[in-house]
């Protein structure tokens, strides 16, 4: 990340630092969902057959793409 | 005390069936978290399918924005970090639909021979639920207004109570004028 900053490239540098920051949060939202659609899974049976979670652990997984990505490729 | 089920009422007569993409379910197949061994839903209702409009228009323009920004983008940005900014675009707006679609599947109001019971969430980590029984309904009004409720026979339903028990109410569901004639039958 530093190599961009050295190389004089602040837009990169700083589109880095976003794109980091950003997969992070969205990382931990993702989190949060699942762990609120559980709950809100208990407290109301809607029949769903799981496939809510299902959806939710993707994106997660999705968010964690972003991060990999954010950090090593970006 | 559980109340009797009015089962000559039109709506009840069938037998458990849903309407409107689950929006209005007669004896549904579904349990709540407070709900006793002896009581039954006789009604699950959700907020009219025709209000997801604004949320899905919002999610289809949203998601043209990138498709007029990557003409422009090549000039200052990488191909990696086009690649980047399309996928968090994307994968926000497909979290912004998941978020809508889960909070209007638990944002429900319950009938049973028992109580009323309103489940709101305003997010996902703010939950409120206001429950009273049939004794302590003092009043029950429906309000349809406008030119779209109309139309599609949706609209909210005011339960009002005369004990500590705060009003409830069940925000554009569908058909309210036969919500608030099951109710009334049942507090007979």
């Amino acid at each position: 990340m530093f190599d961009l900053l050295l190389s004089g490239d602040l837009l990169g540098f700083f589109i880095k630092l976003f794109g980091i920051v950003l997969a992070i949060l969205y990382l931990f939202f993702c989190i949060i969902l699942i762990r609120q659609l559980d709950t809100m899974r208990k407290s109301l049976e809607i029949g769903d057959g799981g496939i809510l979670s299902i959806i939710a652990y993707i994106q997660a997984l999705l968010a964690a793409f972003l991060v990999f990505y954010a950090l090593f490729i970006l | 005390m559980p109340h009797n089920i009015p089962l000559t009422h039109p709506i009840l007569k069938k037998d458990r069936h849903s309407k409107y993409l689950n929006a209005f379910s007669v004896f549904p197949d579904s349990r709540f978290e407070s709900q006793d061994e002896d009581e039954h839903i006789v009604l699950l209702l959700r907020a009219h399918p025709i209000t997801f409009i604004p949320w899905i228009t919002t999610a289809i323009v949203v998601s043209l924005i990138p498709l007029v920004l990557n003409f422009v983008l090549p000039t200052f940005l990488t191909i990696s970090q086009i690649f980047f900014l399309n996928i968090f675009w994307y994968s926000s707006i497909i979290t912004y639909v998941f978020l809508h679609i889960i909070l209007w599947l638990f944002n429900v109001g319950i009938v049973t021979d028992q109580r009323i019971i309103d489940i709101d969430y305003a997010n996902i980590i703010q939950k409120t639920v206001a429950a009273t029984t049939l004794e302590e309904v003092s009043d029950v009004g429906s309000e349809t207004s406008g030119f779209i409720r109309s139309l599609f026979n949706y609209g909210d339903v005011h339960v009002m109570t005369a004990g500590p028990s705060q009003d409830i109410d069940f925000a554009a569901v569908p058909q309210p004028a036969e919500v608030v004639s099951i109710i009334n039958e049942m507090m007979r």
